[in-house]
């Protein structure tokens, strides 16, 4: 981990999806760091430095791609403690899920996700979005930062 | 009816009363005003004698007066007042005039009727009579005798022996022995007030009987005056007749009885003939009367639900006998008691609302309560009331509501666990769409990281294999996702708007070929405008359109596809023809099931939802869908929707 910040915080239960989600975004030259999570509980200790991570750089990831589905904390509780607190209010979320179900989507609206993401089965299309998603936060974080 | 015609003859006997009253009063005055002279009308020639005394007018003319006073019965309070007095008062004096007359006729001079034509002892009897008459109008011995009755009666035949006398030309009849004669105009007020005083109470005594409808009364009405007239009429023809010497007196006994004879006979077979029309027709109305009651008592027995009728104290006045059975209470126990007693002490407000409700002319229906059984056990009921304003009673019918409550329960626990099915269901396939597609998307992810990563290493085949496993993989989550679009649709409401269906044709045909290079010709007719929902439609569009591109592909720029429509009655009715590689009509009822194909998956791509998803879209619309095919030569599929779109919904599974 160097100096500098963060590009992008992965939140991701699935190994194999969080492996093609790395993966597709260093090969693609999207971003150049990527921190990749298991849960929502270690989201949130990054986020806000708490124990293991209690001992990280500080500042805040450019985008964070939050899975739905996981254990311990999902999803919507993580995006509901970090749009609750000043420090995260304002860092850009990107749902992705393999979930269309309607009530998610609105939920995550209604949370203030930024994007909503269905991950697709064809893993072509699947690379397709992320690269995307990642190319579009990247650029305009660094039209407002 | 009984009682009506019974206070009509009740009413004409107080019209007569009051008549007969103004009658003796107008004839005494005009007597006194012109007295001593004859009044030609009133006596005309039969006067053979004089005109009445003073004192007789003058009874007469109180009589008179004491009878209007006293002609309708006494109502309760408002009979003791002054005139009652004032007419008891009259009554003595009407008495006194003829006992005075009777002791000593001479005594009349004595009080100042100078010129007096002295009065006859059977005159004083009638005055005397009369007057206690009059003073005991309404008085009833124990043993039943009316004095009133009994004065009448007696005034009557004196009265009546003086006309006879008068008419038979028969001076002992008029003039009782060593005194004055009974004047006619006497006679016939006399007669006349006798009358009056029997019809002044016409519902006591004697007159009860002459004015009742039975048969006795109708008897009694008709025959008396009858066979009094021609008694009367005979016996002066008779006498007539020998005086004129037509016949002697053998011949006119015998004529007198003959002609009795045959006018009775007469009069009894009329009379005969009525009483038995009279039984008949009430034979006939208590037959129906009695078939009514019969068939009360088959209802009030037989009904499985409890009848009753309910007085405005809220008492049972009549119970069916379901009563036992439903409540525990035998009809018996309850008539007399009040049902508010047996109602639910919860359920006693919410009662008494209703019955002011019923009470005040709003039946209720479907309303419901709980009653304690005789054995302390509750019994819920629905009740049917409404009010009778003619009879003041409440009328219900109490049905048991216990089994009806059950099956609502019954209803509602299998509705919850049909919600509670549901709600599984759903949380199932959110899993299913969430959890089996991740591994796919996997799978698919590493045959392509390998095919990337594998390079040089992988031979043609192997690369082939991959691919393999990633288009099995990708057609899986299709495969998946219209499954779950197929399950949504029978939970998804509908939403009814006019559907433009050549603008949703238009629309389908884009997402129908996208992707793939149209070939097909599509042609599209004029199509009705239907009340459905648009985005359901669009997918049977949809599908149809790209099953019909699909098939028809391999004929290359021959295929053809051809959408038409038309309306037929409340239906409107769509087809999309083509003519690619049809399909063989005996597999015809596969074609709408879910995963059913009748073609390889290698020569036309598809999961085998699609036609499901068409057929169970319009069948929620209240339509329906069918299919003609032929191998190689095409197929046509037909759907038909409701224009209005009012058809109850269709499955819900």
């Amino acid at each position: 981990m160097n100096q500098q910040r963060v590009d992008i915080l992965l939140v991701e239960d699935s190994v194999a999806d969080a492996e093609m989600t790395l993966r597709t975004l260093k090969r693609q030259g999207v971003v150049n760091t990527v921190e990749w999570v298991r849960d929502g509980v270690e989201a949130i200790d990054y986020l806000f430095r708490e124990s293991q991570f209690a001992a990280r750089e500080p500042g805040m990831p450019k985008l964070v791609l939050l899975d739905l589905k996981m254990p311990r904390m999902d999803g919507l509780q993580v995006l509901a403690r970090m749009r609750g607190d000043e420090r995260t209010k304002a860092v850009p979320v990107v749902m992705m899920t393999s979930s269309r179900e309607e009530g998610d989507v609105l939920a995550s609206y209604e949370l203030g996700v930024n994007s909503y993401v269905v991950k697709p089965v064809d893993f072509s299309e699947f690379a397709e979005r992320v690269v995307q998603v990642g190319l579009y936060w990247m650029m305009a974080n660094e039209s407002i930062g | 009816m009984t009682l009506d015609a019974s206070r009509s003859l009740h009413r004409r006997c107080g019209a007569f009363t009051a008549l007969a009253a103004v009658l003796t009063v107008s004839v005494s005055t005009l007597g006194l005003v012109v007295w001593p002279h004859h009044v030609w009308i009133l006596d005309g020639d039969l006067a053979a004698t004089s005109v009445p005394g003073r004192a007789a007018e003058w009874g007469m003319l109180i009589a008179g007066l004491t009878l209007w006073l006293r002609r309708t019965p006494p109502d309760g309070t408002t009979s003791r007042d002054v005139f009652h007095y004032l007419a008891q008062v009259m009554g003595a004096v009407i008495f006194l005039i003829g006992l005075v007359a009777l002791t000593d006729p001479s005594v009349t001079a004595a009080v100042g009727f100078t010129q007096e034509t002295p009065m006859g002892a059977n005159s004083a009897l009638v005055f005397c009579l009369l007057g206690i008459s009059l003073l005991t109008l309404d008085v009833t011995t124990r043993s039943g005798r009316r004095p009133a009755e009994i004065g009448a009666i007696l005034v009557a035949l004196i009265a009546m022996a003086a006309l006879f006398g008068y008419i038979y030309r028969v001076s002992e009849l008029y003039t009782v022995r060593h005194s004055y004669p009974m004047v006619p105009r006497t006679a016939v007020l006399s007669f006349l007030l006798a009358m009056a005083v029997l019809c002044a109470r016409p519902a006591a005594g004697f007159m009860a009987l002459a004015t009742s409808i039975s048969f006795g009364g109708t008897l009694l009405r008709r025959l008396l005056p009858a066979s009094m007239l021609m008694l009367f009429t005979l016996g002066w023809l008779r006498l007539e007749g020998e005086r004129r010497g037509l016949y002697n007196t053998g011949l006119g006994v015998a004529l007198f009885t003959l002609a009795n004879i045959a006018i009775f006979t007469l009069l009894v077979w009329w009379n005969a003939r009525t009483m038995q029309r009279l039984e008949q027709e009430r034979d006939a109305s208590e037959e129906k009367h009695s078939k009514a009651v019969a068939l009360n008592q088959l209802i009030m027995e037989n009904s499985l639900d409890v009848l009753s009728a309910v007085d405005e104290a809220g008492r049972f006045l009549k119970v069916s006998s379901a009563a036992e059975m439903q409540w525990g209470y035998t009809p018996a126990e309850l008539i007399g008691r009040r049902y508010a007693d047996l109602v639910h002490p919860e359920d006693q407000d919410r009662t008494a609302k209703v019955a002011v409700d019923i009470m005040s002319g709003r039946p209720a229906i479907g309303f419901t309560n709980r009653f304690i059984r005789k054995d302390g056990s509750v019994v819920p009921i629905d009740w049917s009331a409404a009010w009778s304003r003619s009879d003041n009673l409440m009328f219900s019918v109490a049905r048991d509501a216990t089994e009806r409550l059950q099956v609502a329960e019954a209803l509602r626990q299998s509705a919850d666990e049909l919600a509670s099915i549901n709600r599984e269901l759903e949380s199932f396939t959110y899993s299913v769409s969430h959890d089996l597609r991740a591994p796919l998307r996997h799978i698919d992810g590493y045959a392509r990281m390998l095919a990337e990563d594998g390079g040089d290493r992988l031979d043609g085949e192997l690369r082939r294999y991959l691919d393999e496993i990633g288009a099995s993989a990708r057609r899986m989550g299709r495969l998946i996702d219209d499954l779950l679009a197929f399950s949504r649709l029978s939970r998804q409401s509908l939403t009814r708007l006019t559907v433009d269906m050549e603008a949703l044709v238009e629309s389908a045909l884009s997402e129908a070929g996208s992707g793939k290079p149209l070939v097909a010709t599509v042609a599209v007719g004029p199509l009705p405008a239907v009340q459905a929902d648009p985005a359901l439609l669009r997918q049977v569009w949809t599908n149809l359109l790209a099953n019909a591109i699909k098939y028809s592909g391999k004929r290359g720029a021959d295929a053809l596809v051809e959408v038409t429509g038309e309306s037929d009655g409340d239906m409107a009715r769509y087809q999309v023809r083509d003519n690619g590689v049809g399909f063989d009509m005996r597999y015809v009822d596969k074609l709408f099931q879910v995963f059913q194909r009748l073609h390889l998956q290698d020569e036309f791509e598809g999961t085998g939802v699609g036609l499901a998803i068409v057929q169970r879209i319009i069948s929620r619309h209240g339509g329906r869908v069918w299919a003609e095919g032929e191998l190689g030569k095409g197929a046509t599929f037909t759907f038909e929707l409701p224009i209005a779109g009012e058809q109850p919904e269709g499955d819900m599974a």
